[in-house]
């Protein structure tokens, strides 16, 4: 069984990149939330039933928490313009690497014109290399539905970055 | 290679570029703490920086003190020994003790009305 201290140094930086799937969200709100995350893993974690995958049960209940937030804050912005990603912004810059870095914002550029929905489960997949059965787990949508989710966010995406390429 | 291929492991990169980009900080978030205490109760503080169980256990050896120390030495009178005790062990004694104070407080607020004559 993980510890605390294992768990804050293994999830929180996945927790802050998974925050970003969610398009209404600020890195402000999204550290508010990953703090709320970890208090509410913390407060629970006696209740963890180790026959689930941890990955399943820690991105349940951040899934929610992020919803909460993001319901939280389209209430408070209900006449403000939806706030900017700030993700592209944090792409860190070295001169050795800008050709990297060009690419990585064309896709940061092109990940934007999908749904939240399918930037979390791009992010579970690829980034995390959870199962298709472990991301139905998560967001209780059948296998089938999270297919189909990959596949037309992988059409957009590759419409969105030969555009870009003319 | 295929174009989907090429999409899929473009996008794996990306994100092991972004979960290496930032470190997590130290896990020492004061609501952290908080629920640290709430977990260990001998550890809660109290607002005077003791913590609560030290208070306790220090007021129950004040009284066992007093008490201990009436039943032994002739130079403190018995009352505090039997008000010790009624504080202690008999059930509602703080309510009695300080019911009979109250009556005694009564007894010298009449005593001091000079009487008609």
């Amino acid at each position: 069984m993980l510890s605390f201290d294992d768990i804050w140094q293994q999830y929180y930086t996945k927790l802050r990149v998974y925050g970003r799937s969610f398009s209404r969200l600020s890195e402000d709100d999204i550290e508010d939330a990953v703090q709320d995350i970890m208090i509410t893993v913390h407060r629970r974690l006696t209740d963890y039933d180790p026959t689930w995958a941890f990955s399943t049960w820690i991105y349940r209940i951040a899934r929610n928490r992020f919803i909460d937030f993001q319901r939280k804050n389209q209430r408070r912005n209900l006449f403000s313009i939806a706030p900017i990603p700030d993700f592209i912004k944090n792409i860190e810059c070295s001169h050795d690497e800008t050709a990297k870095i060009d690419r990585d914002s064309d896709l940061a550029r092109a990940l934007n014109h999908l749904s939240d929905t399918r930037r979390e489960i791009f992010f579970w997949f690829y980034g995390e290399d959870m199962s298709i059965a472990e991301i139905s787990a998560v967001t209780g949508m059948s296998q089938g539905t999270v297919k189909s989710h990959l596949h037309r966010g992988r059409r957009i995406l590759a419409a969105e970055l030969e555009e870009d390429y003319g | 290679m295929d174009k989907k291929v090429q999409l899929e492991n473009r996008l794996r990169a990306y994100y092991r570029r972004e979960l290496k980009s930032e470190a997590p900080p130290l896990p020492d978030f004061p609501a952290k703490q908080k629920l640290d205490r709430k977990k260990n109760p001998a550890s809660r503080q109290s607002t005077t920086g003791k913590s609560i169980a030290e208070v306790i256990i220090a007021a129950a050896a004040g009284l066992v003190m007093i008490f201990g120390m009436s039943m032994s030495s002739s130079k403190i009178p018995h009352y505090w020994s039997q008000n010790a005790y009624e504080i202690m062990i008999e059930p509602g004694g703080l309510y009695k003790r300080v019911d009979t104070l109250m009556d005694r407080a009564a007894d010298v607020w009449r005593s001091r009305i000079p009487e008609k004559e």
